[in-house]
């Protein structure tokens, strides 16, 4: 009984936690451009990051090591170095964009303007950090990140027009208004904010400091794969209610406060107060992940006590790495640069940056070394080859697709 | 074993699974019948720097040597035999209090970290 | 060396003289913005005449929206204008513009002071500038 709430718990912490301010941009920014006819990406970016995570979670759980440890065991100091700058700095904006969207939701809540909330914000994040045990504070925001269900639920309310939307999930074309290009710059923004490097990072720290060993190995497959992919519907009905209200108008998302409008025509002000809930726990999470996660990639780079599981004294450069981290999102912040802009660099980004990680990992799930009789099998191989060639082709296209049509234009 | 496959770079922990930092470098010694062994493990930017090696590894290098807590800039030495099991880590037969702390992990303990309340409360 | 050249294409992109073309592709994205804003605060309009959300998400959205259509009107009004096909264009666009950051103001007004009457007119002037815009957005494509 015991074992099986703790399971659910798990399950519905994966859920809440998967979405957060690249997601909620994202799947809103798509859903009003394209209707459905990215639905695809969805699928598959939450196919390879159940894949990546769970290759991940067992690299951790049977050799005892997260990620960035094995970045530098396999690829030597120096690649692993170029590595670890790449992914320090996606994580930072990334970091920094999630704090920008807890500083919106609260001005959705308050209508002071968000960048009064952002230290403010902040402060609270690093005392979380700080004095929060590492448990309660993963599921306290996962679980109100459940609010985000609302969008599923609203999806319906909304009267959905069925054929329209199945017409366009069966479609592989850009809509008459835009072009290739732009349908080709919001495959790799979806698909990175699907498949986030630090989620990866997150995650697989999280197993080595809860000691999971062999035994949990079963605990981890249920927790991705159930998960994650009903984390995916969450982004799927974000994007299905931008597809529903906007699309048909022409009009383009680029704010939160719109992500959230469909909710509140379908629900009025209570749906209201539980999607800004939503937006505030997912991206709260997500800027404790992400915070964490800064820490965690230059510490395990170079070998650093890291973790919450000791006296902060005992991980002081951890902390400090951690500490600036966020000090350094609040600063980019502040320069009034527009979080939703940040997150959709940080999306771009992402996406170059996530062979760095994944590579490493494929080689090291297939060493039995680490991980004796517990390597990849051939249907996971395959499928981990597979995501390899699409990551890689994410990477190589993000950045001339940004330039060639000016962040989607 | 390969030195640069199964040593270097992998994560050292003391007696009870603290993370004392990587094998950064290794110091080698020649044996009474001429065959070469491994001596101790290195650990500290020093040692990271020079293997970096470029302008990058210099600075490296460098800074480890301008924060030195004893005016005896050199790199961590934990003698071979210390080791006690080479794995997906190398464990030490030894904690980590006997070890020295490295510089930087002392002065940020001090000046910065161990000065915000709550930093000796136990892990969370 | 690629990324030079890359770098060079865009500040020549940037510098080069103003041509119809390049005035027609400024005021599509000055209308697309303005057609996103202007259908947003309509829908908001109307969500919260049915009670539908609370004074500070309406604020926000009013102000978001209103931002936004005014950084398009002083963009294109800025522009500099390179022949009679554009001073056509522009003569057509800028009146649209201006009439949605007045609409977008009144509704803002009507809905803080709980003036329903203003507040249901300025939505339903945003229906109309806003089709309005959708049409000229439709011919610019």
């Amino acid at each position: 009984m015991k074992r099986l709430l703790a399971v659910t718990l798990g399950i519905l912490t994966a859920i809440g936690g998967f979405v957060d301010i690249g997601d909620l941009v994202a799947n809103s920014e798509t859903g009003a451009r394209f209707g459905m006819r990215l639905a695809w990406v969805v699928v598959v970016g939450v196919i390879g990051i159940c894949v990546y995570a769970e290759m991940s979670g067992r690299v951790a759980a049977v050799s005892g090591r997260p990620v960035f440890d094995l970045v530098r065991e396999r690829l030597g100091p120096r690649v692993a170095l170029a590595n670890l700058a790449g992914s320090y700095l996606v994580t930072l904006l990334t970091l920094s964009a999630e704090i920008g969207g807890v500083a919106l939701a609260i001005q959705l809540a308050t209508s002071v303007h968000y960048l009064l909330w952002v230290p403010i914000a902040a402060f609270v994040l690093w005392v979380v950090l700080w004095r929060v045990k590492f448990e309660p504070m993963e599921r306290v925001f996962g679980l109100a990140g459940l609010a985000l269900v609302v969008f599923v639920v609203a999806f319906f309310a909304l009267d959905p027009p069925w054929e329209r939307l199945a017409d366009q999930v069966t479609t592989f074309a850009p809509p008459p208004a835009e072009d290739w290009g732009t349908y080709g710059f919001f495959v790799v923004a979806l698909f990175a904010a699907a498949m986030t490097p630090y989620e990866v990072f997150f995650f697989s720290s999280g197993a080595v400091e809860e000691r999971w060993s062999r035994r949990d190995l079963a605990t981890e497959r249920v927790n991705v794969f159930v998960g994650f992919p009903l984390g995916g519907l969450l982004s799927l009905a974000i994007m299905a209610c931008a597809a529903v209200v906007y699309e048909p108008a022409g009009i383009r998302v680029d704010a939160l406060s719109q992500t959230a409008l469909p909710v509140a025509m379908a629900f009025g002000k209570l749906g209201l107060a539980v999607v800004i809930l939503g937006f505030f726990a997912a991206t709260f999470g997500a800027a404790l992940e992400t915070g964490l996660s800064a820490g965690y990639t230059v510490a395990q780079y170079f070998g650093w006590q890291w973790g919450k599981l000791v006296r902060p004294r005992q991980a002081a450069r951890f902390h400090v790495v951690v500490l600036v981290s966020i000090l350094l999102g609040v600063a980019l912040l502040l320069t009034t640069a527009d979080p939703i802009a940040i997150t959709e660099y940080s999306l771009v980004f992402s996406a170059v940056a996530l062979p760095l990680t994944y590579l490493p990992i494929l080689i090291v799930a297939n060493d039995r070394d680490y991980l004796g009789d517990q390597v990849n099998g051939r249907f996971t191989n395959a499928l981990g080859v597979t995501y390899l060639v699409i990551i890689l082709v994410a990477a190589v296209a993000a950045v001339p697709l940004m330039f060639l049509t000016g962040m989607g234009g | 074993m390969r030195i640069d496959f199964d040593l270097l770079d992998r994560q050292i922990v003391d007696l009870d699974g603290y993370l004392v930092g990587k094998a950064d470098d290794v110091e080698l010694g020649v044996g009474e019948d001429g065959r070469p062994f491994v001596a101790a493990v290195l650990v500290g930017h020093h040692a990271l720097g020079r293997r970096i090696g470029g302008v990058l590894g210099r600075c490296m290098a460098a800074v480890a040597r301008r924060l030195h807590a004893t005016g005896d800039p050199r790199p961590l030495r934990i003698p071979f035999d210390r080791v006690a099991e080479v794995g997906s880590a190398l464990r030490l037969d030894v904690r980590h209090e006997l070890l020295d702390t490295p510089a930087l992990e002392l002065w940020l303990r001090d000046n910065v970290i161990g000065r915000i309340p709550g930093a000796d409360d136990a892990g969370r | 060396m690629g990324l030079g050249a890359v770098l060079l294409a865009l500040v020549l992109i940037g510098v080069r003289p103003q041509t119809d073309d390049g005035f027609r592709s400024a005021v599509e994205t000055g209308v697309q913005d303005a057609v996103s804003s202007v259908g947003t605060a309509r829908l908001a309009g109307q969500t919260a005449l049915r009670d539908g959300t609370f004074a500070s998400y309406e604020s926000t959205v009013l102000e978001d929206t209103r931002e936004s259509v005014a950084t398009a009107l002083s963009d294109l009004a800025e522009l500099p204008v390179p022949g009679q096909d554009s001073q056509k264009l522009r003569d057509e666009v800028l009146p649209l513009l201006q009439e949605s950051v007045r609409q977008i103001g009144d509704l803002g007004t009507g809905l803080a002071e709980d003036d329903r009457a203003t507040a249901t007119e300025a939505v339903d002037g945003l229906a109309g500038t806003g089709e309005k815009l959708a049409a000229v957005l439709d011919g610019l494509r």
